[in-house]
């Protein structure tokens, strides 16, 4: 064989290391925090890159919307016009800054109106593969975060810890399809667990066929574990098949927030078993009562 | 067999750059242009390691920088492997019996690389997984067409820094030209 293939002892061993060493790591399950001794370094070089790129990009695209609000200024009377320009750039810096006030000013009293101890955020970064929905968080390890920790927006619940490194960390979001969330539908009680489906939404899983589920019903979080405040609005179902061939219906489901759309988050460190109950809404979810309840 | 200086001087260069492409694909194109698909800029760097290095060595680089890429996502270590060594390997076949030196050797290869990453992906994740990975085949067109935007310029940047550093003549004296496995 060693004649046929032309290999000295030493080439055929670094080619059996070269094959065994993928098929050794080869494990189709998900373990929840991954960081061994060699890979920390690399986490480091990597969270430095990505911080990096991230004041970079700010100041794109600060200089971008600079340029594209005087370009029509240029055409009208340069004196006048120019001045007026500036006033305009002006005024959409501090609207933008007023925004930004008023946004933070919810979160702010959010975080305050809650029992639980909740972690400010801003969300620097994506995952690397679109079959996966992760994103990167500006908090770590440094601040307190742990692997499996709940993360939040005022609107429900976006994901958990995934992968906390020092100073950032990757959130699991919870369309991503190894993502797992004990809920529970509001109306009725029934029980069931949310998976991501990827680009698709979700699914509430195990939920018997004997439950009642209607499209429309929201979808809170049961409270277990103490990971996310029980009652927290994690998706609407859209779409309730039931099979006699299973034992369990079929429900997709809509998550509540979009992750395109985020920009801050809250880590909850500690959920202090508070149930948010009806906090957020008290009827039938629609997304105008979404907002409504969080413009309050 | 000595190492030159210059090899570690390559090596750092390379890593730098790798971090680089994988932080403009998760970070700036992420907040500049959203959920659009970003160009597969990674796998420029492993493709142009197995075209360029001897055999061996190119392999365990090659996982060295998927390990490097693992991290920037939640994808399994192990499912990367297995489809980058796969990769490896086929390229390395192909190169032992067809080669030519020049950019469009390299962008070929890379357009193979890419279309066979996919396939192999989806094809492990549906074989395997009771969740298996989504189609979309929009997005990973996409990332396809815009990574061989950016096959060309790669390359010329990673051969100046080959040429400035002189370790393209070191690899091919030092070890010989192995063009089989």
């Amino acid at each position: 064989m060693f004649r046929y293939v032309n290999l000295s002892f030493k080439q055929f061993a670094l080619l059996c290391v070269a094959v065994i060493l993928p098929i050794v790591s080869f494990n189709v399950e998900q373990s929840k925090s991954e960081t061994t001794w060699i890979a920390e370094p690399l986490d480091l070089v990597k969270q430095g890159f990505e911080s990096a790129f991230f004041v970079f990009t700010a100041g794109v695209r600060d200089t971008t919307s600079e340029y594209l609000n005087l370009i029509g200024i240029k055409q009208l009377n340069a004196d006048l016009k120019l001045k007026n320009a500036q006033l305009e750039v002006n005024q959409s810096r501090f609207e933008e800054v007023l925004l930004e006030n008023q946004r933070l000013k919810k979160l702010l009293e959010f975080k305050e109106t809650n029992k639980m101890q909740l972690i400010a955020a801003q969300v620097v970064g994506g995952d690397l593969f679109k079959d996966h929905k992760t994103i990167t968080i500006n908090k770590g390890s440094e601040h307190g975060l742990k692997s499996g920790m709940g993360v939040v927006t005022l609107q429900g619940v976006i994901g958990y810890v995934f992968r906390p490194e020092r100073w950032s960390s990757q959130i699991m979001l919870i369309e991503d399809r190894y993502s797992v969330v004990d809920a529970v539908v509001q109306r009725t009680r029934a029980h069931g667990i949310v998976e991501g489906k990827g680009h698709s939404g979700c699914a509430l899983k195990y939920v018997e066929r004997s439950e009642d589920v209607q499209i429309g019903d929201v979808v809170v979080t049961g409270g277990l574990d103490n990971i996310f405040p029980k009652g927290f609005p994690v998706a609407i179902v859209r779409n309730v098949e039931s099979k006699r061939s299973t034992v369990s219906l079929k429900v997709d489901l809509d998550p509540v927030v979009d992750p395109a759309k985020v920009e801050e988050v809250f880590v909850i460190s500690n959920a202090s078993d508070q149930d948010v109950g009806n906090q957020f809404f008290s009827g039938v979810f629609t997304p105008e009562s979404s907002t409504e309840a969080a413009s309050r | 067999m000595r190492f030159p200086s210059t090899w570690v001087l390559n090596f750092i260069c390379f890593f730098i750059l790798f971090n680089l492409a994988c932080s403009f694909q998760t970070t700036f194109w992420f907040q500049v242009f959203g959920q659009v698909p970003s160009p597969f800029l990674w796998i420029l760097f492993p493709v142009y390691f197995i075209v360029t290095r001897p055999g061996f060595g190119s392999v365990f680089i090659c996982y060295f920088f998927t390990l490097i890429a693992s991290r920037y996502s939640s994808i399994h270590l192990g499912n990367l492997l297995i489809v980058m060594s796969i990769i490896t390997f086929m390229i390395l076949m192909l190169r032992s019996r067809i080669f030519w030196s020049g950019p469009s050797y390299y962008m070929l290869i890379s357009f193979g690389s890419l279309l066979a990453f996919h396939f192999l992906l989806l094809a492990i994740s549906f074989s395997l997984e009771e969740n298996h990975a989504p189609l979309l085949l929009g997005d990973r067109f996409i990332q396809i067409i815009l990574t061989l935007g950016f096959c060309y310029p790669s390359y010329l940047v990673m051969q100046k820094i080959d040429n400035l550093l002189g370790t393209q003549d070191s690899f091919i004296q030092g070890l010989g030209e192995q063009r089989d496995l």
